[in-house]
């Protein structure tokens, strides 16, 4: 992570769980990231819905907006701890885009700067024009890890 | 017949990128060329037709103005409507009345009451205006060629019925057109960058270094940086004439400003220079106070007997209100390709100088190519996660890189606040 993302520390690791925070500016403003990932066990019946890094904006707080265009904030999952703080979508687990084999370095942390340049847009714009889609049928996603 | 291009695919520096994706946004469809081509031909036959009182009077009718050199843009942009200069050449003295020659032009296109364009049509000083449903209008001037000129110089009519003044005043506007169009140096390497940042906005750019197939329509204003510089010139006046302060104030005309143009030098690689270099031309023009009113002037040079600038600037104020607004065209636009903005600021910076929806516009292409740069595993990073933003030149950003592969962002609802 360090060799990538010198500005990423990890701030707390605990067992098979680590936090990292870390700016990213992929426009201009500066946005304190956090991303809590724990790995998981093998046998844990779990999808990747579950599994994956957990990736949330520090600072400053995103806006939301409901009169845009997917507003009130675009491609996010909503925390029920935190309802300031959603998690950003980053990739699709139903196309099994990421996997735990996969490091946080080369793919969460681009995909979240990416997010981030995309969000600059439409606070500019008003229209969400980072792609994505949203799945159709609940339980899409749902894939258990271990037919990964 | 498609043409194909030969890769490697040129690049683009992210100024010209926006600067293209405004001039697309002002252009003129096909469409509305074709539209207005037909307009202006039913018009001329209308006025040709039996039980006119210019029944067969009518020599020929073509485009004049930005529809003849190619710099057509939607003067409306929102409602992409735009206007057409048209000239109709009739078989009348040089020297009749302008007042009659004017008025039996309005007669014949108004028509009777319930006629095609009956109540559609205004006289004004120069030319008689028929206005389309769709908020288009056609300025069609009459023309009454001189003998013993050359071809296709004429008079036109000049009555203004609030103060009386009258006069003739000697035109030769397809003489300018056909210069125009021959000294405008046609760039097919500008058209490859104009066409291929459009494929890249559309996603339809899969892969750079690859021979694309080319459309068989290169439209003139697509080939030449100095016509969509002018087109751009054009529209920032448009923008700052449109405040309320200058509801009154004459616009700096279109053919004056591309008359300029043709003597601003050779033609610029950059899209952004080639707009600078005009306005610096044109900045140095406005230097002149050669006419009786103290103002510069600038004559066809085709026909130099037509002065462009009879009407503008009405003094030096007028004038010196245009050199500012060209002045901070070339300040804004050296910002937009020295400094490192951000897309507000870019996207504020293009409202100023071309307008709300033409800026949105740009700034949608922008993200548009991002995401399409994105998905295709194009788009460079560096230690900040910030994007790099050289839209074609990857192999010059050092310690750059790209995520191990695309995603595509999915999902929505809760999640849950543990990994597990």
């Amino acid at each position: 992570m360090t060799d990538r993302w010198p500005g990423f520390k990890v701030i707390d690791e605990v067992g098979r769980a680590a936090i990292w925070e870390g700016v990213l500016a992929p426009d201009k403003r500066e946005h304190l990231v956090r991303v809590r990932y724990r790995v998981p066990l093998v046998l844990e019946d779990l999808t990747l819905h579950d599994v994956q890094p957990r990736v949330q904006v520090i600072k400053p707080l995103l806006e939301a907006h409901a009169d845009y265009e997917q507003g009130p904030i675009p491609h996010v999952y909503w925390s029920k701890a935190c309802p300031t703080t959603p998690y950003l979508c980053l990739f699709s687990p139903s196309n099994r885009e990421w996997d735990p084999t996969d490091l946080i370095a080369q793919t969460t942390i681009f995909w979240a700067a990416e997010w981030l340049y995309f969000y600059e847009g439409w606070l500019v714009t008003k229209k969400w024009r980072g792609g994505g889609r949203h799945p159709q049928q609940l339980g899409e996603g749902e894939k258990r890890l271990e037919t990964v | 017949m498609n043409v194909a291009y030969r890769g490697p695919w040129p690049k683009l520096i992210p100024a010209d990128a926006l600067l293209m994706d405004v001039a697309r946004r002002i252009q003129l469809t096909r469409t509305k060329h074709e539209n207005a081509d037909r307009n202006f031909r039913a018009l001329c036959k209308h006025v040709d037709r039996d039980g006119s009182p210019l029944h067969n009077k009518v020599i020929e009718c073509y485009p004049s103005g930005s529809f003849a050199t190619g710099t057509a843009i939607a003067s409306r942009v929102v409602k992409n409507q735009h206007d057409v200069d048209v000239v109709i050449e009739l078989d009348v003295s040089p020297n009749e009345r302008p007042s009659v020659i004017l008025g039996l032009l309005f007669e014949a296109i108004n028509g009777e009451e319930g006629s095609r364009y009956h109540g559609c049509v205004t006289q004004n000083s120069r030319c008689v205006t028929v206005k389309y449903d769709d908020g288009t209008t056609v300025d069609l001037m009459p023309v009454a060629r001189l003998p013993r000129s050359p071809a296709r110089a004429g008079h036109l009519f000049h009555y203004k019925r609030e103060t009386g003044e009258s006069f003739h005043k000697e035109v030769n506007p397809w003489a300018f057109a056909d210069l125009f169009n021959k000294r405008v140096e046609f760039d097919p390497g500008f058209y490859d960058l104009f066409e291929g940042r459009r494929l890249l906005v559309e996603g339809m750019l899969v892969e750079r270094a690859e021979t694309q197939p080319m459309p068989d329509h290169a439209r003139l204003e697509e080939k030449s940086p100095r016509v969509v510089a002018l087109q751009l010139i054009k529209r920032n006046r448009d923008i700052n004439f449109r405040a309320s302060g200058r509801a009154k104030n004459r616009k700096p005309p279109s053919v004056a400003l591309c008359a300029i143009a043709l003597d601003a030098g050779p033609v610029k690689v950059s899209l952004v220079d080639e707009v600078i270099a005009i306005a610096q031309a044109i900045r140095l023009k406005l230097r002149d106070r050669t006419s009786d009113r103290g103002t510069a002037q600038v004559f066809n040079p085709a026909y130099p007997r037509d002065e462009f600038t009879d009407r503008w600037p009405e003094n030096y104020d007028a004038q010196m209100l245009f050199d500012v607004d060209l002045r901070r065209l070339i300040v804004e636009l050296y910002r937009l390709r020295n400094e490192d903005l951000s897309l507000e600021q870019k996207s504020d910076l293009l409202k100023r100088l071309f307008g709300e929806s033409a800026a949105l516009y740009a700034i949608e292409s922008h993200l548009d190519a991002q995401r399409h740069e994105m998905e295709a595993g194009r788009l460079h990073m560096g230690a900040r996660g910030n994007v790099l933003s050289g839209v074609a030149a990857p192999a010059v950003i050092i310690g750059a890189t790209t995520s191990a592969r695309p995603a595509t962002r999915e999902g929505g609802g809760y999640l849950s606040d543990e990994n597990s």
